[in-house]
């Protein structure tokens, strides 16, 4: 007797379950065992300060075409090495973020890794994610913790350090004891619903979800992803037709942060809560710790790059519009210059550079960025900081 | 181990793949086809959990037992001196391998083996059955493919050998409606064990009692959060397992019945994890309470069911944990037990058979059992998740505010 249409319907399906998966097992563990390394959990919570990377690291992170790299934290889950946590706990204390942190060149290549062939030792106190506000608690953590740097140099990207960080100065005042409390404990109830929210936001239901799941989950993509990136002609072909994102076309920020600085624009407003954060920093190193502080602002792509920041004027029909990219960084300085804070500006040497100095497809400064940002550092240190060189 | 494959659980793509080869032969409508994918998927689903020393240990215990059932299968009830001594050893090296409180100080070992707990009921089951089991086959291969079932590996349920074999020889192609209940069911307990349980363990941790700001929510969160999700992520992975066999025409005995709506301990075990307590009854429970009993030719009798109750759920206890938390959840519950029965009792000597059915058939009666019941197992249950100092010193720093 033939088996009813529902039947044959449930017989194709298992059998392109089963074919479906065993290519993907043969791709994870013979074709592309490299599969894992697209992608890491790196983070784990931290009582004191939201998250922070996880310690003791050892993982080699992959994105064909745009880097591969072997990437250590030490215990405290810093950048860098147990062998070398001490002599850098004694030196340099860089605040940051995923641009300081450095997650996308190798150990060495990082400036504050670099800072070292200046004899200048650092520690590399950034996580990808953390904002200026939780990078104050990992400062004042440390400080609390009885450690002690030579100075302390925060790190600020252009345009995500620059937000309105409501209450961060304020926590700048707190007794150091405080800086060892849960600053922002979860509750249950909210990690439910975080947890349910997750939950229903989870089914991939975009084109761009799509991918980011199976960029996760599927060694098949990965292979795939990677085959295309690899090969010119392909990787240009899948920007073009709408498979990889534009970095050039990437702003997911406000058009303030572009238009001219004066009294009535809301993002002077954040420019100057970011100084005035970076000032409470400063003082707080100087008052606890008694050491000096710096600013380094790191431009973007729209900044390093006019044509990038015209394209997105041109696919956005903002050419009328007074927008200069330049704005919110120079607005910047020159708050922080107004509160007696040192502050480097790395745009001239890293616009120099006659090759790229950052990623194809992200914002973050390759290892060429970092040497020249090094270099620029090591150089501003010892006049501005008043930091000596130590062979 | 496997190189290359994680450990394979039920929610990857590695017993994806394994039960859609195990499906597919079930519907080729030759039986030995289906046995051999059976014991292939589980020995690639073992073989990604044990290492080197892992696989020489589990070997060292599962081959007395088929030795011995070997020996005395089909000879009727003359099990001889072999079933005791093979019971001493299995439970023996089952507790040095498992690295008991405090006998961990002593028995430093690397060992774990996935599963054990479920392997030793199955032995036990096989063994003690070995002689009345002579009707059915039984060679290395069925012995192992029943031990160390794929789909049962993990958590269970406790299949009986002959339930097993009569599946292995039913297989085959289910109608379309059982094949689509069977998909629903396994889509449903997916979604509970592996979506919303860990939200829920997520959100019931100990740490947010001792959380500065921790309220009442938190607290209730806490306290019914763990139960929430033991249930949904133990049920969720036996409806996966149990739909999974049906696919296959074969039969997984059922673990739950709607547990939280039990209206005393004793309900709660015949609805919770219940191939495990129908284990427990059989092969601890009704022999202990039968040697009590004989041997004080019944005198005292109330008092000797207690005690064998009392040791039974020591024995529960044990079997869930290695810590002495769970020595205590065991107790509590037989302790609920016998006191459940002694209630029992003073309402029949005060209302009369009639007086007392009818009370407790009361829906008021009945709503705060089930109520009483249900926050009992709660509170039981937080031996599970966390040592019980811990979980002491968290509710004690909560409640002092």
């Amino acid at each position: 007797m033939p088996s009813p249409p529902i039947s044959r319907l449930f017989h194709w399906t298992v059998a392109t379950l089963l074919v479906v998966a065993m290519i993907e097992l043969a791709f994870r563990l013979v074709i592309f065992p490299g599969w894992r390394d697209l992608h890491h959990d790196m983070y784990v919570p931290h009582p004191a300060f939201g998250h922070y990377t996880k310690p003791n690291l050892d993982i080699r992170r992959l994105n064909p075409g745009n880097w591969d790299v072997r990437l250590h934290t030490n215990a405290l889950g810093m950048r860098g090495r147990n062998a070398d946590m001490a002599a850098e706990l004694a030196g340099l204390w860089v605040l940051g973020d995923s641009n300081t942190f450095g997650g996308y060149v190798g150990d060495g290549e990082v400036f504050t890794a670099r800072l070292a062939g200046f004899g200048l030792r650092s520690a590399n106190l950034a996580s990808e994610g953390h904002s200026l506000a939780y990078q104050a608690r990992v400062l004042r953590w440390l400080a609390a913790q009885g450690k002690r740097p030579r100075a302390v140099l925060a790190v600020v990207t252009i345009y995500h350090g620059i937000r309105p960080y409501e209450g961060a100065e304020a926590e700048l005042q707190h007794p150091a004891a405080m800086a060892a409390q849960p600053a922002d404990a979860p509750h249950a109830a909210e990690t439910l619903r975080a947890g349910l929210s997750e939950l229903a936001g989870g089914l991939p239901t975009s084109a761009l979800a799509v991918r980011t799941f199976l960029g996760t989950n599927s060694a098949v993509y990965g292979w795939l992803k990677s085959g295309i990136m690899g090969i010119p002609a392909l990787r240009a072909l899948s920007l073009t037709a709408g498979l990889r994102t534009d970095l050039d076309l990437v702003y997911p920020f406000s058009l303030d942060l572009l238009r001219p600085m004066t009294e009535g624009n809301p993002a002077l407003a954040e420019v100057r809560a970011t100084a005035a954060l970076l000032a409470g920093l400063a003082d707080f190193t100087r008052r606890e710790l008694g050491l000096p502080f710096g600013v380094l602002v790191l431009p973007g792509n729209h900044q390093l790059y006019p044509a990038a920041f015209a394209k997105w004027r041109t696919a956005n029909a903002l050419g009328g519009e007074d927008l200069d990219p330049l704005r919110a960084l120079r607005a910047l300085e020159a708050e922080v210059a107004a509160r007696g804070v040192p502050a480097l500006d790395v745009l001239a040497p890293l616009q120099a550079s006659p090759v790229r100095v950052i990623f194809p497809d992200d914002g973050h400064l390759n290892a060429e960025g970092h040497r020249i940002v090094a270099e620029a550092v090591a150089a501003w240190l010892p006049g501005a900081l008043g930091l000596e060189r130590r062979p | 181990m496997i190189p290359g494959l994680a450990p394979v659980t039920v929610d990857s793509l590695a017993f994806l793949a394994l039960a859609a080869m195990v499906v597919l032969a079930a519907w080729s409508g030759r039986p030995a086809r289906f046995r051999a994918a059976l014991a292939a998927a589980s020995l690639v689903m073992a073989a990604s959990w044990l290492k080197p020393l892992d696989a020489l240990a589990l070997a060292l215990f599962l081959a007395p037992p088929y030795l011995v059932a070997r020996r005395l299968w089909g000879r009727g009830d003359a099990a001889g001196p072999w079933l005791p001594a093979l019971i001493l050893w299995q439970v023996g090296l089952f507790i040095a391998l498992r690295r008991y409180e405090p006998l961990d100080r002593v028995l430093v070992h690397p060992i774990a083996i996935i599963g054990l707990s479920y392997m030793l009921f199955r032995v036990l089951h096989l063994v003690i059955e070995a002689p009345l089991l002579g009707r059915l086959p039984l060679s290395p291969l069925r012995y192992l493919s029943y031990v160390g079932a794929f789909w049962t590996l993990l958590a269970g349920p406790i299949q009986r050998y002959d339930e097993f074999c009569a599946g292995t020889e039913t297989a085959g192609r289910p109608s379309p409606e059982m094949q689509l209940a069977a998909g629903h069911r396994a889509v449903n307990g997916l979604i509970k064990a592996f979506l919303i349980a860990p939200v829920l363990l997520n959100a019931s941790k100990l740490d947010f009692l001792t959380a500065p700001g921790a309220g009442w929510s938190d607290a209730l969160l806490v306290f019914y959060g763990y139960p929430a999700y033991l249930y949904l992520n133990f049920s969720g992975y036996t409806d996966v397992v149990v739909a999974l066999a049906a696919l296959c025409g074969t039969r997984l005995p059922e673990n739950f019945d709607r547990p939280f709506l039990s209206r005393n301990i004793q309900e709660f075990w015949g609805r919770w994890h219940i191939s495990f307590g129908i284990w427990i009854r059989s092969y601890v429970f009704t022999p202990l309470c039968k040697r009590l009993l004989n041997g004080s030719r019944g005198r005292h009798a109330d008092a000797l069911t207690a005690v064998a109750l009392l040791a039974t759920f020591v024995v529960v206890g044990l079997w869930h944990g290695t810590t002495p938390g769970f020595v205590v959840f065991g107790l509590a519950h037989g302790a609920a037990i016998v006191l459940s029965a002694v209630w029992g009792g003073l309402l029949k000597a005060r209302l009369g058979k009639a007086g007392r059915k009818a009370f407790l058939a009361h829906p008021a009666t009945a709503a705060v059992a089930t109520l009483l019941t249900f926050h009992f197992v709660c509170l039981s249950m937080q031996a599970f998740a966390n040592p019980l100092a811990a979980t002491w010193a968290a509710w004690a720093v909560f409640l002092a505010g």
